[in-house]
């Protein structure tokens, strides 16, 4: 790297950014007042922040995955892989339900429990939803050790990172429990009235991958204890500037808008056809940019999280 | 005491060809020997030309069919669909029936608005002439059901009243909670009424009732899993049929309200409709235009119209199970295959009952337009046809299906990423901060 300041090829913003956050971890930026300011962190100008704007870290995100046909294949089969069990279950309905496959969690525990009730009930499929928590954890882990290696090896992903994803699976088991919770209570803002239900609704699965969603990523980086891990993760996402619960929210938001436009997406079927495929595979390939992009700005503030031996 | 027997509809009501009221009769089976696929419009009746009304019915006796709209009473000739008599009403429409008032066949259906209008109205199906009003406390809904010589209405306020069809009395009255949308189901001495979730929030339930005292025959049952509404119940021999809100259809018992069995449809059945029960078999026709057969076994089979379906239920004509559309178009499937035999095309007026007269089956279009009547009859000309349900899988189409998206947007990305990857490289964040470390001093 030989660029000392001013944006890098990558359009990051690059100048001396440890020597900054330690500063700022030490005390060097008040931090702002009230709940949301201490949550949030204080106010940094976005260019000046450790956390790479949002197009830097999408397009790197995008273009991780695009480099990586084998990643691609392997989430497009598992995609119908999900379809071919859901069937298998008896599941009768629309595709809708794959649009979100690769979705971050909480989203998409959201669904396989959705998907668990709508095959076995209520009762039966919250059960089942509880048990797919497992299998989430470990399609988080492994992608989270694939994205890791892959930004580690210049786009590379080498076999290696199945093992760092699954090292890291009872962490990131951990962590898509407490966004489970978190799902559970953004259900309660039903009791609110439609309206507040809905922003709830969204808003909160953004607070929970907020904090929650560095987890995956610090997990297969190191091995740490998960309350250290999930302290490293919600450190990272306060990083100043960095505007992560925007990020966070654009996600949820684009997330839930995507389904609508699936193509004949509400047509329930068994064999859907080539444009609906096209449609929940183009949608896959968002989560997955979007998932990417999670692991460059965690790993762009990594360095800039405090160990617990500097926090004052 | 309750004896229950299974009842043909055709053999509910006073006279021959009968489709006495909502779903044929008071077990509201939905089944009778009718007009086989395919079909062929032979006459059509608008009705209130100009309002979107909602018309419910039709209902049968001998040659005239009656149906109720927001603003009129109109009886027709079922061969040619020709008016013979309208009388003006008011409120929300209820399905009417028709039952024999000393010895006469007689429509009885809702009127009024609220509690100082609210009315039982029975005239005579020949000219309409008026024959007796029996006072409600409030606004009737859902419609009339009539078994043994009683008729039965719930009101807005929860209150079921049975009226004795000869004079208008009322019988006895009994109030239950929850809201009631749909005529309650009649069969063996029992009747039963499903009511929706209340405004406490509560879950619907099934209540059953003596039918000739009012009291009850059970607890009200109320579902493991809360539901906010429950489909129109029917009976099919000792067992009340009910499609609830968590997407399982019951079937209680009509002697404890135990649950004898339940199948799992997953889908949403409209509070407006009822499962057809003919003979054992249970058709079920859900929100989104999936008709069920489901049975104590299971479900035997889906076929997935993809179309809405409000207030139509499904009704069984010999082999063929019918179901109304939002779309106004219907579809048959048969009962055995549960391949679709036959569909009408849409005409844009939501189907809002049927009924079946002899050779003609009955077609109530309404609330999504100028509400009218049609008469459907077997087309010698026609065809069938035997198209499998979109829901039973086709793994080659599936698989091709599939491969082509897989090499469509696997390609496209591979290229996207080829040409970005030309011009930008992918980073390391975590590698720049390190080289990016100041150096001391």
């Amino acid at each position: 790297m030989s660029k000392r300041s001013g944006r890098s090829a990558s359009g990051h913003r690059s100048t001396t950014k440890v020597a900054r956050a330690s500063d700022r971890q030490r005390g060097g930026t008040t931090a702002s007042g009230g709940v949301f300011g201490r949550l949030l962190g204080p106010p940094v100008p976005p260019g000046m922040s450790e956390m790479p704007r949002f197009r830097t870290s999408l397009a790197q995100g995008f273009l991780l995955v695009a480099a990586n046909p084998a990643l691609i294949a392997a989430c497009f089969l598992f995609v119908l892989a999900v379809w071919l069990v859901l069937l298998g279950f008896g599941y009768v309905g629309s595709p809708l339900a794959l649009t979100q496959v690769f979705a971050l969690p909480p989203l998409s525990t959201a669904l396989d429990t959705q998907n668990a009730v709508s095959v076995a009930g209520q009762r039966a499929g919250l059960m089942a939803g509880l048990g797919l928590l497992v299998v989430r954890a470990l399609v988080v882990a492994i992608l989270a050790g694939a994205i890791v290696e892959g930004f580690e090896h210049a786009g590379r992903i080498r076999p290696a990172a199945i093992a760092r994803g699954l090292r890291a699976s009872p962490r990131v088991l951990a962590a898509t429990v407490l966004a489970f919770i978190a799902l559970f209570l953004a259900q309660l803002g039903a009791v609110f009235g439609a309206g507040i239900a809905t922003l709830v609704q969204v808003v909160l699965p953004a607070f929970a991958l907020y904090l929650l969603g560095f987890v995956p990523f610090a997990a297969v980086r190191r091995r740490d204890p998960l309350p250290e891990t999930i302290r490293r993760s919600i450190a990272g996402a306060r990083t100043p500037g960095g505007r992560h619960l925007s990020f966070c929210l654009l996600y949820v938001l684009i997330a839930f808008l995507l389904p609508v436009f699936l193509p004949q997406g509400a047509f329930i079927t068994a064999s859907p056809s080539v444009v609906t495929w096209i449609g929940i595979l183009a949608m896959t390939l968002i989560h997955l940019g979007f998932t990417a992009a999670l692991g460059y700005r965690w790993l762009a503030v990594e360095a800039s999280v405090a160990e617990p031996s500097e926090r004052v | 005491m309750l004896t229950f027997a299974s009842v043909p509809a055709a053999a509910q009501g006073g006279s021959e060809p009968a489709w006495s009221q909502f779903q044929g009769g008071a077990a509201h089976t939905g089944a009778a020997d009718g007009p086989p696929p395919p079909y062929r419009k032979v006459w059509e009746l608008p009705l209130d030309a100009g309002r979107e009304d909602v018309a419910l019915g039709p209902v049968v006796s001998g040659d005239t069919a009656v149906v109720v709209t927001d603003g009129s009473v109109v009886a027709l000739d079922v061969a040619t669909g020709a008016e013979r008599w309208s009388v003006e009403r008011d409120g929300e429409p209820g399905t009417p029936a028709i039952v024999d008032v000393e010895d006469a066949p007689a429509v009885v259906y809702p009127d009024g608005d609220d509690a100082e209008t609210a009315v039982l109205v029975a005239v005579a199906l020949e000219d309409g002439s008026p024959l007796w009003e029996a006072p409600l406390e409030a606004e009737p809904v859902g419609g009339v059901t009539v078994d043994d010589g009683r008729v039965f209405v719930v009101d807005e306020d929860g209150a079921v009243y049975a009226v004795e069809a000869d004079d208008g009395g009322v019988a006895w009255t009994r109030r239950i909670s929850g809201t009631v949308v749909a005529p309650p189901a009649a069969s063996g001495g029992g009747l039963f009424v499903v009511a929706g979730a209340s405004e406490d929030g509560s879950s619907a339930r099934i209540v059953g009732l003596d039918a000739a005292t009012g009291d009850p025959l059970w607890p009200a049952v109320v579902p493991d899993v809360a539901s906010a509404f429950g489909s129109a119940p029917s009976v099919d021999a000792d067992s009340v049929i009910v499609a609830l809100q968590d997407g399982v259809v019951y079937a209680l018992s009509v002697l404890d309200g135990s649950t004898s069995w339940s199948v799992r449809i997953a889908a949403f059945v409209s509070p407006l409709a009822a499962p057809a029960a003919p003979d054992g078999a249970i058709f079920v026709a859900d929100r989104t235009g999936g008709l069920h057969r489901v049975g104590p076994g299971g479900r035997d089979w889906v076929f997935a119209f993809n179309e809405r379906v409000l207030r139509q239920s499904p009704i069984v004509v010999d082999a063929a199970a019918v179901v109304g559309f939002d779309d106004g178009g219907v579809g048959v499937v048969d009962v055995d295959t549960g391949h679709m035999t036959f569909r009408t095309a849409a005409t844009g007026v939501a189907v809002t009952g049927m009924a079946v007269a002899g050779d003609v089956l009955l077609v109530a279009h309404g609330a999504t337009g100028v509400p009218r009547v049609v008469g459907l009859a077997t087309d010698p000309a026609g065809s069938l046809v035997d198209v499998t349900s979109p829901t039973d899988l086709d793994a080659a189409e599936l698989a091709s299906s599939f491969a082509i998206a897989f090499v469509v947007v696997g390609l496209v990305v591979i290229v996207a990423g080829w040409l970005a990857r030309s011009r930008y490289q992918i980073r390391d964040p975590s590698r720049d901060s390190i080289d990016q470390t100041p150096e001391p001093g």
